[in-house]
């Protein structure tokens, strides 16, 4: 113990200590220097300069619209052509009416998938039951699936190139056979919006 | 038949040299041991110091066959200009006529079926993947090139600069052969210990239960490294016991040099250096004799092994035991995430559920812990019984010393440093019933020959299968075998055919590197690979894309900076950033070339942030904890009212506030928390990442059809913007287009 704590702390031996310890100053000094040796070697760099630019399509859009949208979304304004409500419910999502329709600009037609994720509330099906929604892609219709109960949809089919373009708006229409009136205020509702829009 | 001699040669030439530097080491320090002693230290002695001259010829770009060749001959000639007249050394106590025979018999014959499995073309999967692949690229390029896409080329490779003097004459099965050298020099050493301290019977028993352990077999008889640890390991040992008998001072010079060369060939056998010191240490301590200049010794000596390659590591990669505490020398290099993940699964890659399960699956089955022991080793725990005998606690102590790097990795391998003291301490404690003793031996032998063993192990078990006499001798191609046997050979010669070289191919998986000249980079083995890993999944999981946006809201004013900070802290999460955009009104400032990006962990990557491409960003690559940030410095007054981050939804836990610096120098926040919305996931993502793959100079991508996405890369080539080249047992090369 008296050897170890000598050698840490550098104090002068004690009478009779083996001679040795007079190497503890400089033994110690390698040991800090082998430290800052090896600690010094993780240099961590200031800062960088901004890089080269992507010429990405996520970059800043002169024309916010695009081949999607969210409901929430800031860009959802420009997207929305007709019959969708201005206000946005619970951060996420907004009512339609009974053919909602939205606007989209592609950059490209070939590949494309039609998607769309909406709702229909529980509480609509006891008035109305059952109802079918008809997906049109510029006039053409693209599908027309029904739905027996509520919940959570989300509709997804790959639309012919042909009926794309990339010079000018697509429009969408998705058309719900049966709207629901709401008991409160007489609304005429066809069903829950939260995205949609074209992907890969 | 031809093409075998080359191998031998290059085998042989290897461990003369290495014989031979240990003559004039052991010359030099006036060193003598007894007759059967000597020629088994030499080598053991001799390894490290061949080992340091190929890797100083590697850092000075001279490892050339020619280099090699002359240097060898060179340090042979001096050696037997040196042997010239000395005496006769004093013998050993000979062994027990029967246990002569016992050990003869049962070497010899175990010899033979290593012999020619090391000499077969070399199919290991780490010996093909990296020991000898980097070892192939070194003699390509004539020295260590600055590799810091391979976690394991920053490993220390004491034992692969060997390897590496092998291969410029024999190539792969030379490499392979210098391991080999290490299993048979290990039982002898053992032995040779045991006769000199009057052990002969257990000695017998204890060097022939490592030697036919089944792992030990398949593992020294390829190019691995941990045979050729446990022998310097117990040499290390031996050395200690002789001090310790005579107290000889040179001694502590070769003490120290395998204490330190254990080190430089694996890092878990570190503990060698502890050992060592607190041995010498303690038994000067405990004798009353001075002890720091004999520690000095033993501590230089060591560190003279280990500095070059804690040196080489902290040049070239910021960090001198990469890839291992990244935590403590933050770098570019290794993410610590990755360094987490990695230790979590090597500590549990065999998915035991209970620790139960280790004991058969180590020594009879072997299937999930690659390799076994063999079922005597159940009988383990007879070896405490060995704590009566002071040779026993003299065992024990390093068994569970070296045992201790088990605890890292948990595959059965990590215990052959440790089984060379355990056998001999169960060995030891078994010898007053002799008879008993050599039943075991044999048993342990019929247990342990392949073709028995085949009978109870698991069918996957890493083991030897037969005596491969055709492929070691080469009357069947190297070429032929290995297509047969090697899964992923086909696609090394594929690659190496069809890729130009100078190209890189991106892997999801290892493959045998040493059967191409082609570099590889697997996407787990560095940061780069990690990140190109990253921006190819970006596509394929949606949770991945920059879909979550954050935006931070104030009154317009003048800043000089702002950083978003994280306030979350714990959880698994890793914060990430895909794009920070800073707005005046509706109008985002264009990135000016004055701004300074900053970032804390992982600065290196902060640009990721900045670059505009939806498939790279920014990643702490680190749990998160409060004080992380990105930081944009204006290089001037700057006008600004919002802040905009893209980010993916991969990350639940994080929260976010918003300082800036005003001219005045005062910090101050702008914003707690930032309003959330919802993005559409951007557009031609794949061909995005491809055009970063490439960017990163990647040229070929390597995909098996297991692997996380593969169908979509099959399916959708033309959307990804890349070309199938071909297919090899359900690995498909594709080229990048350009």
């Amino acid at each position: 113990m008296g050897y170890a704590s000598a050698f840490l702390s550098g104090m002068p031996r004690r009478h009779g200590a083996p001679p040795f310890s007079r190497y503890t100053h400089w033994f110690v000094r390698c040991l800090l220097l082998a430290g800052l040796f090896l600690t010094g070697c993780a240099g961590l760099p200031e800062a960088f300069p901004p890089p080269i630019q992507r010429n990405s399509p996520s970059g800043p859009e002169i024309n916010p619209v695009g081949h999607f949208v969210s409901m929430n979304g800031p860009a959802a304004d420009a997207h929305i052509v007709r019959d969708i409500a201005a206000g946005l419910e619970a951060g996420a999502w907004r009512w339609t009416g009974q053919r909602p329709e939205l606007r989209f600009r592609l950059s490209s037609v070939k590949g494309l998938r039609f998607v769309m994720d909406f709702a229909l509330p529980d509480v609509t099906f006891a008035q109305r039951g059952p109802v079918a929604i008809s997906f049109f892609i510029n006039g053409h219709l693209l599908d027309k699936v029904r739905y027996e109960g509520g919940g959570q949809k989300h509709f997804e089919k790959a639309v012919p190139s042909a009926w794309l373009r990339t010079d000018a708006d697509t429009l969408v229409a998705a058309e719900i056979d049966k709207v629901w009136v709401a008991p409160a205020d007489g609304a005429r509702l066809g069903f829950i919006l939260s995205r949609a829009g074209f992907m890969e | 038949m031809p093409q075998a001699l080359p191998i031998l040669l290059g085998a042989a030439f290897t461990v003369a040299v290495c014989w031979a530097f240990g003559q004039l080491l052991l010359r030099g320090l006036s060193l003598e041991f007894r007759r059967q002693e000597q020629p088994v230290f030499a080598f053991l002695l001799g390894a490290p110091c061949l080992s340091l001259l190929v890797f100083l010829l590697a850092i000075t770009g001279l490892a050339y066959k020619g280099v090699f060749l002359g240097c060898g001959l060179v340090v042979i000639a001096l050696a037997l200009w040196q042997a010239r007249g000395l005496p006769h050394r004093e013998s050993l106590p000979p062994l027990p006529r029967l246990w002569r025979i016992l050990f003869g018999a049962v070497f010899a014959v175990f010899t033979v079926l290593y012999f020619f499995n090391a000499m077969a073309p070399e199919m290991s999967p780490d010996g093909a993947a990296y020991h000898l692949g980097l070892v192939a690229r070194y003699l390509r390029e004539h020295g260590f090139p600055r590799i810091t896409t391979n976690i394991y080329a920053n490993l220390s490779q004491g034992v692969e600069m060997l390897f590496l003097f092998a291969f410029a004459f024999g190539r792969h099965s030379a490499a392979a052969l210098v391991h080999f050298a290490f299993l048979i020099t290990l039982p002898l050493a053992m032995l040779l210990y045991a006769r000199r301290f009057s052990l002969a019977e257990a000695g017998v028993a204890g060097a022939l239960f490592t030697f036919v352990s089944p792992v030990v077999g398949i593992d020294g008889s390829t190019a691995y490294l941990d045979v050729a640890v446990a022998a310097i390991l117990f040499g290390l040992f031996y050395l200690l016991q002789i001090w310790n008998a005579e107290r000889r001072p040179a001694l502590l010079v070769p003490i120290g040099i395998l204490a330190g060369f254990g080190y430089a060939v694996k890092y878990t056998a570190f503990l060698a250096v502890p050992y060592a010191l607190g041995f010498v240490g303690f038994k000067l301590w405990r004798a009353r004799k001075p002890w720091l200049r004999p520690l000095l010794v033993v501590g230089i000596c060591a560190a003279a092994m280990m500095v070059p390659w804690m040196a080489k590591n902290a040049l070239w990669l910021d960090n001198p035991f990469s890839p291992f505490f990244n935590s403590i020398f933050p770098n570019p290099y290794v993410y610590i995430s990755f360094e987490k993940q990695y230790a979590q699964h090597m500590r549990n890659y065999g998915e035991l559920k209970s620790v139960w399960e280790y004991p058969l699956e180590l020594t009879v089955r072997g299937g999930r812990l690659c390799g076994l022991l063999g079922p005597l080793f159940l009988l383990a725990p007879l070896g405490l019984a060995a704590l009566r005998f002071p040779a026993g606690r003299q065992l024990l102590l390093p068994a569970g010393l070296f045992a201790l790097s088990y605890l890292a990795n948990t595959g059965t391998r990590f215990l052959i440093p440790a089984l060379p003291f355990l056998s001999l301490a169960m060995a030891l404690a078994l010898t007053a019933w002799r008879p008993l003793v050599a039943v075991l031996v044999l048993a342990h032998a019929v247990l342990s020959w392949p073709d028995v063993l085949q009978r109870y192990c698991a069918i996957y078990a890493w083991r030897l299968e037969k005596i491969p006499v055709r492929q070691a001798l080469r009357l069947e191609s190297e070429d032929s075998y290995l297509t047969r046997k090697m899964f992923f050979y086909p696609m090394a010669r594929f690659i190496e055919e069809q890729v130009p070289p100078g190209s890189k191919v991106l892997s999801f998986n290892q493959l045998p590197e040493a059967y191409t000249s082609r570099e590889i980079l697997v996407v787990y083995e560095a940061a780069l690979n990690n990140r190109l890993g990253d921006i190819l999944h970006i596509p394929l999981i949606p949770e991945f894309q920059p879909t979550w946006q954050h935006s931070f809201r104030f009154p317009a004013q003048p800043l000089a900076k702002i950083r978003v900070v994280q306030t979350a802290s714990g959880g698994p999460d890793l914060w990430s950033v895909s794009e920070l955009r800073v707005f005046e009104g509706v109008r985002e400032l264009p990135r000016s070339p004055i701004w300074r990006l900053r970032a804390w962990p992982n600065p290196w990557d902060v640009q990721s942030a900045f670059d505009n491409s939806p498939v790279t960003r920014w990643r702490s690559w680190q749990s998160l904890f409060s004080g992380m940030f990105l930081e944009v410095d204006f290089g001037r007054p700057t006008s600004i009212d919002s802040v905009r981050l893209d980010c993916s939804g991969d990350q639940y836990l994080v929260r976010m506030k918003l300082d800036g610096q005003e001219p005045s120098g005062t910090w101050k926040t702008l914003a707690d928390s930032p309003q959330q919305a919802e993005l559409p996931p951007p557009p031609r993502l794949r061909q995005a990442a491809i055009e970063e793959a490439r960017a990163r100079g990647i040229g070929y991508l390597a995909i098996q059809d297991s692997d996380f996405g593969a169908d979509d890369f099959r399916q959708k080539a033309a959307l990804w913007g890349i070309k199938l080249v071909g297919e090899r047992r359900g690995l498909r090369l594709y080229e990048l287009n350009h």
